[in-house]
């Protein structure tokens, strides 16, 4: 979906939030597009939860302020260029945002049905409402069939798009969320993103925050990362890998994937220069300033190897790879 | 409605575990079921009694037969310490012990020990009481016993003494009597007269006159013969003439015969005078002897006389000794007699002779307020209020521990729904479960065990319905403090505990110390309640009486839910920084020394040869190896690596610089001994193996984790494959061969 580049809805201004001695955010200035889906990158411990937490107001930052901007909020007295706190309207901002946290928050021993019943009632919502957006939900995270199975007994995958499913039952204008895909298998986190951008399709804006940086650059339209409390670049995934490298990445998933046997006969054979070789996540990452060449004589090595191709993809290099090089260029030297 | 969506939510929460809607259904009756017939009993204490005397006899059996009741199971024991050993073993709660030679007597102290375990706290008293009394019913009656003898006694001895009263009168006229006549005695003693002196008695004037006497009488004698001589011859002139006379012859016979007569009796007269005569010499004779008898005699009377004087003067001595002592007899009788009178009004003074006052003054009689045919009567508030403030706090506590922990939590936090409505939800969850339950004990309390309750149902219900809202509160407060169910719990069956043993259900308040009673009877909210509960309940006391109270108990449940709130305030703060990710400042502490200690584990791992510390031992690359090395050099080659007085630390430096140990840097930099240099960089060779182990076991966990999340990667990988394959239609040799050496190659 195409974020509305003009119409921010949710604003960072110069927030800092310390605790205790030590400086968790650090001056982090950020927009957020209406309609976007933003992606918050960043190492352990480098101040992503807490960013999201101080988003919706759980956590009031030392200083700075966080403004948003959600026009159904307002009414016929409040000016429509106005942007408002959400530490003074938490009300409103609890209204309009969805939070789903790194560990799905719900009740294990109620079922998705009357999870979703409950925190509908927390939100104000009529009955007739919550059982509408109840089902459209259930269907939509692909649950419905388990509605009245226990949440405690379902997979790691359902549990993660009940919890979803649960921040989305008052139908936010804003949905956060931290790390949706962390503990899912490849397939359920492939189903995860797919969601994620059905639910973005639909109009809410989407702040989320990842490890798996490869998925974020499909999925994202602009991103941030975030290192030892600050926002040392934010844009589009590309616009981002474009400040620190030039070449393309290859990504190959091959059967039966020797990648080591195949890495070497690329070594050996290959006329490019490929400057970079590695194995990650079960697939074969290549990085070329001459992509379709490189790609061409890869098959043909893959062909040769007997090596059955499953899956390829022409890229910039991973966001990954654009994050270590980052970290090195800002890390801090005693 | 919020509260209530939140009151069905955590009913489904609590009922959806099986075993806590058992206990929360069946506990209730389970509970007053078993107290109920526990304590649904007007028994009195059975007690196990056993006994032991080095002798028998009748008083001991006297006293042993008195426990020979359905209430008391007795046994005998051989010694005290089998008798001892059964109150410790619990077959025995008490031991009674007679002493040798048990019988009643003078300066004998008969001592009758009884054995109790008082670590009993709750029975031994009540074991001591119930034998006491049945031992003191036989004491009373060896008191009476004796009592009654020493009453008869004292009456016997007043009337002994009424009775001789009258003796005291008869010995004080006696004695005045006596005294009487021995002071008679004495004047008639002093006057008498016992001069005496045979001179007076003239007695040779007695002989002298006898003699004349004799002779006066010869004389006499002579003259009567010569009367009688001239009488008759007077008679016979007479005789002569009358014959001459002219007479009748009566009268001359009358004349003869007095003629006759008289001569006749001059004739006597004449012998008289002579027999007389001799007589008279005779007795003149006789008169002499006598006189000089009687002169004898008076010489010997004259010497009796003077013994009688001197008789009689002792005798006027004894006499007045006498009367001395009659009068000091008599000052005794009188001093007896004012005893005797002072014992009989002291006797007459006891105003109590009848037995049994003497022996109990007092009657006592306990009238309990209430009466009631079972002990659950009067136990049922302190075991209502115990099963609310138990469950209360329990409940409360759990379920608040419950929905802090649960992944909930968090979006409850961020719902536009106020802590208070939480609250409320929670507090109303708690309250409904525990009135449910109160209602359930109450129902069976009045229809199963048959007690009454309607008569004061609106107190108590206000009463309890406080008690359970304060509790439900306490527990909520003890949930937001704690953070898992087990310290919860804890902190749960500890609060209740306290409130218990520093109640007087278990231990007198009487009985402790004032400050603590006091403490108790103020702010233990367990006797507060348990006592309005009693009020109401018990003694069916009216609201208007123990209105105050319930007001001070509604205060004390607004100040609760207050402190609740507030409670609920800060730890929610602290849970959303948790849940931000942010750690208390010693775990942030201990986050960054696992990190510190990883990044210095590492660096000594890298120690290349160019920059392992040189010396003319040797070469080190770890602080063991400096250590060792340290420790083989002298102090001379030591000082050209530290001189503190220039600053020059050589091994500080390379303890910075290539360890990358800014710790390890100062403590050497501080130290300038060779062996302390040694030491320390020995204790840092042992930290650092103590870190490796500790990365290895955690790399070890990782690993395992990792191969997991591998080894589910690999299945998904292999299904998808084998989907995608089976979709293309791919060969299936070739799918085989793949999935296979996929296989091989896990």
């Amino acid at each position: 979906m195409h974020s509305d580049m003009a119409s921010a809805v949710l604003k960072l201004s110069n927030i800092t939030k310390k605790f205790g001695h030590k400086t968790v955010l650090d001056n982090v200035n950020l927009d957020i597009n209406s309609g976007e889906i933003f992606g918050i990158i960043g190492l352990s411990g480098s101040g992503k939860t807490t960013l999201l937490n101080t988003m919706i107001g759980s956590l009031r930052p030392n200083y700075g302020d966080v403004l948003f901007k959600i026009e159904h909020l307002l009414n016929y007295r409040d000016d429509k260029s106005q942007y408002r706190s959400v530490y003074k309207n938490e009300t409103d901002v609890k209204k309009a945002f969805g939070f789903a946290a790194q560990t799905p928050s719900f009740y294990n021993k109620l079922t998705p049905i009357e999870n979703l019943r409950y925190f509908g009632k927390l939100y104000e919502l009529s009955s007739d409402i919550i059982n509408t957006n109840s089902e459209i939900l259930l269907q939509l995270m692909g649950i419905a069939d388990s509605k009245n199975l226990i949440s405690g007994y379902m997979s790691g995958g359902m549990k993660k798009r009940l919890d979803i499913a649960c921040a989305l039952i008052h139908d936010p204008k804003i949905l956060i969320l931290d790390e949706p895909t962390s503990d899912l298998d490849p397939i359920n986190r492939k189903q995860m993103w797919a969601l994620i951008r059905q639910i973005n399709e639909k109009g809410t804006t989407i702040i989320l925050s990842s490890h798996f940086l490869d998925e974020l650059e499909g999925l994202c339209d602009r991103v941030g990362i975030l290192y030892n409390g600050q926002v040392i670049c934010a844009g589009t995934p590309n616009e981002v890998k474009s400040i620190y490298t030039k070449e393309d990445e290859i990504r190959l998933e091959t059967s039966p994937g020797k990648y080591q046997k195949i890495m070497e006969r690329i070594s050996k054979e290959s006329k490019l220069q490929i400057k970079k070789m590695f194995i990650q996540d079960n697939r074969l990452v290549l990085y070329t300033s001459k992509p379709e060449r490189g790609l061409h004589e890869v098959l043909h090595i893959l062909e040769q190897m007997g090596e059955l191709l499953i899956d390829v993809s022409v890229n910039k290099p991973s966001l990954q790879e654009v994050l270590e090089k980052l970290i090195q260029g800002h890390k801090v030297v005693k | 409605m919020k509260i209530t969506a939140i009151i069905k939510k955590n009913f489904k929460l609590v009922l959806r575990s099986k075993v806590s809607a058992l206990i929360l259904l069946f506990g209730p009756l389970l509970i007053i079921f078993l107290v109920g017939l526990a304590f649904n009993t007007g028994q009195s204490l059975q007690v196990n009694v056993g006994y032991y005397s080095p002798d028998y006899n009748d008083l001991t059996d006297s006293f042993i037969d008195l426990l020979k009741t359905q209430q008391y199971s007795l046994k005998q024991y051989a010694s005290e310490a089998e008798c001892r050993d059964a109150i410790a073993g619990g077959l025995a709660h008490i031991c009674v012990i007679f002493p040798e030679g048990f019988r009643i007597e003078n300066d004998r102290i008969n001592e009758v020990r009884f054995l109790v375990d008082n670590s009993k706290i709750n029975l031994f008293e009540s074991v001591v009481d119930s034998i006491e009394t049945k031992f003191n019913i036989r004491a009373f009656e060896l008191s009476a016993g004796m009592a009654e003898d020493i009453v008869a006694r004292l009456n016997q001895t007043k009337s002994e003494i009424a009775s001789k009263n009258v003796l005291f009168d008869q010995l004080k006229s006696e004695n005045k009597q006596m005294y009487d006549l021995v002071r008679s005695m004495y004047r008639n003693m002093s006057s008498l007269d016992l001069s005496f002196s045979s001179a007076d008695f003239k007695i040779a004037e007695l002989k002298r006159q006898s003699g004349d006497i004799s002779n006066s009488l010869s004389s006499i004698r002579d003259e009567g013969f010569r009367a009688v001589e001239s009488g008759l011859d007077l008679t016979d002139d007479i005789r002569d003439t009358i014959k001459d006379i002219n007479l009748s012859a009566a009268d001359r016979k009358e004349l003869n015969d007095l003629l006759t007569s008289a001569v006749t009796s001059f004739n006597s007269i004449k012998a008289s005078l002579e027999d007389e005569g001799l007589d008279a010499d005779e007795k003149s004779d006789r008169l002499l002897d006598l006189i000089s008898a009687s002169e004898s005699s008076l010489n010997k009377i004259e010497e009796k006389i003077r013994k009688a004087q001197s008789a009689r003067d002792r005798v006027m001595v004894s006499a007045n000794a006498t009367q001395k002592n009659l009068n000091q007899s008599l000052v005794k009788i009188n001093a007896v007699e004012n005893s005797f009178k002072a014992i009989a009004q002291n006797l007459a003074g006891t105003k109590v002779t009848d037995v049994q006052t003497i022996i109990s003054p007092i009657v006592k009689k306990v009238e309990p307020i209430v009466t009631a045919e079972s002990q659950l009567n009067y136990y049922f508030p302190y075991l209502i209020v115990l099963v609310v403030m138990f469950i209360g706090i329990l409940l409360a506590s759990t379920l608040s521990i419950m929905e802090k922990t649960s992944n909930a939590h968090f979006r409850n936090l961020i719902t536009p729904t106020g802590d208070l409505i939480f609250m409320l939800g929670h507090f109303f969850t708690t309250l409904i479960i525990l009135v449910v339950q109160v209602i359930v004990i109450l129902l069976i309390y009045t229809l199963y065990f048959n007690q009454e309750l309607f008569s004061a149902l609106w107190p108590t219900s206000i009463v309890l319905f406080l008690i359970m809202g304060f509790f439900t509160l306490l527990g909520m407060v003890v949930g937001n403090i704690f953070d898992s169910e087990e310290t919860g719990t804890l902190a749960s069956i500890s609060i209740s505990s306290i409130f218990l043993f520093i109640s007087d259900l278990v231990y007198p308040l009487e009985k402790m110390p004032v400050y603590v009673a006091d403490l108790a009877r103020n702010y233990n909210p367990f006797v507060f309640g348990t006592d309005l509960l009693r009020r109401t309940m018990v003694h069916k006391l009216p609201m208007y009486t123990v209105g105050l109270e319930i007001l001070a108990l509604l205060g004390i449940c607004a100040g609760a839910f207050l402190v609740t709130y507030l409670v609920m305030k800060v730890t929610k703060k602290q849970y959303l920084l948790r849940a931000a990710g942010y750690m208390s400042r010693q775990q942030l502490g201990r986050k960054y020394k696992a990190i510190e200690d990883q990044r210095i584990f590492e660096a000594s791992r890298n120690v290349t040869a160019e920059k392992a510390f040189k010396t003319s031992k040797g070469t080190a690359s770890t602080p063991g190896e400096l250590s060792v090395l340290i420790s083989a050099m002298d102090d001379m080659e030591f000082r050209e690596y530290v001189n503190n007085a220039t600053g020059k630390n050589d091994f500080a430096v390379w303890a910075k610089e290539v360890l990358d140990n800014d710790a390890l840097a100062d403590r050497l930099r501080k130290e300038d001994t060779r062996k302390g240099t040694a030491s320390i960089l020995a204790r840092a060779q042992e930290d650092l193996e103590r870190i490796g182990r500790i990365l290895r076991e955690k790399q070890k966990r990782e690993q395992k984790s990792k191969r997991y999340k591998a080894e589910q990667q690999l299945s998904e990988v292999e299904k998808k494959l084998v989907e995608k394959n089976f979709e293309e239609k791919k060969p299936e040799n070739k799918e085989d061969e793949a999935v296979k050496q996929k296989k091989s190659k896990s």
